[in-house]
């Protein structure tokens, strides 16, 4: 077989041509599955559409590069996750972290009443965006990651656990708080 | 020419209860029972800018081909 052929790749492929045809499909049908939930991390966690692109496109990028090593028994969402949480966060760091709720003021929150647990009520799915914005930004990086990861349905609370280096009790106790975090200083965004 | 204004009436009224209730989900919006369903809405209406997909292939497309580990090679022997 020809090498410089450009392999069959689905059509909503994002495998570069001159890949292997076996890894190409992969690497394609694996961006078709995964691309929505890492942009919207990246979305949430860096809150500007233009920086959460380049940092998806460079997340799939680094993928890319260690694709030959990923061990297939492991979950490919979680470790696209890894390698989106750790550039994140980087980005943050270089980036606004200073701008940003100090992780140490996260017991800021414990003094907040309790708003209730819902239901949530909104009156606009446009303003849906801007509202939860604004109350992530408002949080510790801790609890955002927390509830982003933990709306993921096809994360358990073990892989979340794994993704945030703790236990996932310390995940459930920690979910507790970030959710009425999360209540109080949305309230304040209507 | 219809001189009924029973079926009118009816209409009328039809029309009267479906605008009442339009309004009142307005008024309601959409309802999330938790924090992560207000979180999965929000994925949901959120997808990736259409060009990034291109984007990533020409990126990709300059980068050697990944090499599968020497474990990987053997084991598929």
């Amino acid at each position: 077989m020809d090498p410089l052929v450009e392999p069959e790749a689905p059509p909503a492929s994002a495998a570069p041509p001159g890949a292997p045809a076996d890894a190409a499909a992969e690497f394609g049908a694996l961006y078709a599955a995964h691309a929505p939930a890492i942009y919207y991390l990246a979305l949430r966690l860096l809150g500007d559409p233009a920086r959460a692109e380049d940092a998806t496109h460079d997340v799939f990028l680094r993928a890319w590069r260690h694709y030959g090593e990923f061990r297939h028994a492991a979950s490919a969402r979680t470790w696209l996750y890894r390698i989106a949480l750790n550039h994140c966060r980087n980005l943050q760091q270089r980036w606004y972290d200073r701008a940003r709720v100090p992780a140490a003021e996260a017991g800021a929150w414990e003094q907040t009443p309790d708003p209730g647990a819902g239901p949530w009520r909104v009156l606009e799915l446009q303003e849906l965006g801007r509202r939860i914005q604004q109350t992530l930004d408002a949080l510790p990086a801790e609890y955002r990651e927390l509830l982003l990861l933990v709306a993921d349905e096809q994360l358990t609370y073990q892989q979340v656990a794994e993704l945030t280096h703790q236990t996932a009790d310390a995940v459930r106790g920690k979910l507790h708080r970030a959710r009425r975090a999360f209540a109080a200083a949305f309230a304040r965004t209507a | 020419m219809s001189t009924d204004p029973a079926p009118s009436r009816l209409t009328q009224q039809q029309q009267a209860r479906a605008q009442a209730a339009s309004a009142q989900q307005q008024q309601a919006g959409h309802e999330f029972a938790t924090v992560e369903d207000l979180l999965r809405a929000d994925r949901a209406q959120t997808p990736p800018p259409p060009q990034l997909e291109a984007r990533v292939r020409q990126s990709l497309a300059r980068e050697t081909p990944p090499r599968r580990p020497w474990w990987s090679r053997w084991w598929r022997r």
